[in-house]
């Protein structure tokens, strides 16, 4: 185990409480709908993207035509292809087939830790940091979606509560710690401003438009 | 919905979900661009850092509700950045936030 590994297991450590607070989310949610035990598991193991598994969730209120269900799916996680494509970015080469394995385990946490670190960390360095990451971080999530499966919701509305803030918490450390040059307060100004709105109007896409649009906006002002 | 359809739909979504994540990797082409807008990438991830905080803090239940449970995330947020300033150590500052969220959302009553 290298060091550049370790950190990233140390790193990953401080999304688990928010992982499992909303993997149990999804447990509970599928519950309540129908979905069988194990095909809930199989869901974060396969699709390990609680927004996309609560969409299909939701949907299945609607309607039980499964292509539906399974373009819903698909579309709320179209964010997935950004965040591998930056980490491309910071990676070094890698063979294929390795990649190939891990990409699996892309989230927003693992991804934007990952970032983050990049900023201090030499590049050859960010894959086994990034394997660190998701090594911690996956089982939080099928730990979480099991916890919902067998409690229901009959955990403490305490608990949830406090887990869930763990993910924001560390973000705006993140943040407070790594955003210094005006492009990037810019940036973070308005993925903050336009967020909310955008993600009521447009559930699952408004994260990932406003961010997109706060990239534009600030490589414009730049040029 | 039975129970087949669930796991047909379960596979599908994680085939595709798969394909989104792993096509950067894999695929010269695209592998090419995300070196080539790296900029840009890195203003979208701040910019997807700050929008899951505003998310966290502000959504509920599909609204965006500034109430008491709003004002207490936001304690516990502010809590852990004042603490961060002084010891600079993230993992004390996130208990010490999460803690003072719920610890004054207890005495208030849960």
């Amino acid at each position: 185990m290298n060091q550049a590994f370790r950190a990233g297991l140390k790193s990953g450590s401080t999304v688990v409480p928010t992982f499992i607070a909303i993997f149990t989310g999804v447990g509970i949610a599928a519950a309540v709908v129908g979905m069988p035990a194990l095909t809930t598991l199989l869901s974060t193991w396969t699709i390990f993207a609680a927004p996309a598994q609560f969409a299909m969730i939701d949907i299945a209120h609607q309607s039980s035509v499964v292509l539906q269900i399974i373009t819903v799916g698909i579309l709320v996680n179209l964010r997935f292809f950004v965040m591998s494509l930056t980490l491309v970015a910071l990676f070094p080469p890698l063979p294929r087939r390795r990649l190939a394995l891990w990409a699996q385990l892309v989230s927003a946490s693992s991804y934007l830790i990952t970032f983050f670190h990049s900023r201090r960390a030499p590049r050859e360095e960010l894959f086994d940091f990034y394997r660190g990451v998701v090594v911690m971080s996956f089982p939080a999530a099928v730990i979480g979606t099991a916890l919902g499966i067998w409690f229901g919701s009959g955990l403490p509305a305490l608990f949830t509560f406090g887990a869930a803030l763990f993910l924001p918490i560390y973000f705006s450390l993140l943040l407070s710690s790594e955003v210094r040059r005006r492009r990037e307060i810019t940036a973070v100004t308005l993925g903050f401003i336009a967020t909310p709105p955008l993600e009521l109007l447009l559930p699952g896409w408004g994260l990932f438009i406003a961010a997109i649009a706060a990239g534009l906006v600030v490589g414009r002002l730049r040029e | 919905m039975t129970g087949n359809a669930w796991l047909l739909a379960v596979l599908g979504a994680g085939v595709g979900t798969y394909a989104l994540r792993a096509a950067p990797f894999l695929w010269r082409p695209l592998y090419r661009m995300g070196r080539r807008y790296v900029d840009l990438l890195t203003n979208v991830s701040f910019a997807i850092a700050a929008g899951i905080v505003a998310k966290s803090l502000l959504i509920q239940e599909q609204a965006i509700r500034i109430d008491g449970e709003f004002w207490l995330r936001l304690l516990g947020v502010v809590a852990a950045l004042l603490l961060f300033r002084f010891l600079r150590s993230t993992p004390a500052a996130l208990f010490f936030g999460a803690g003072a969220a719920v610890g004054v959302k207890w005495l208030l009553g849960g």
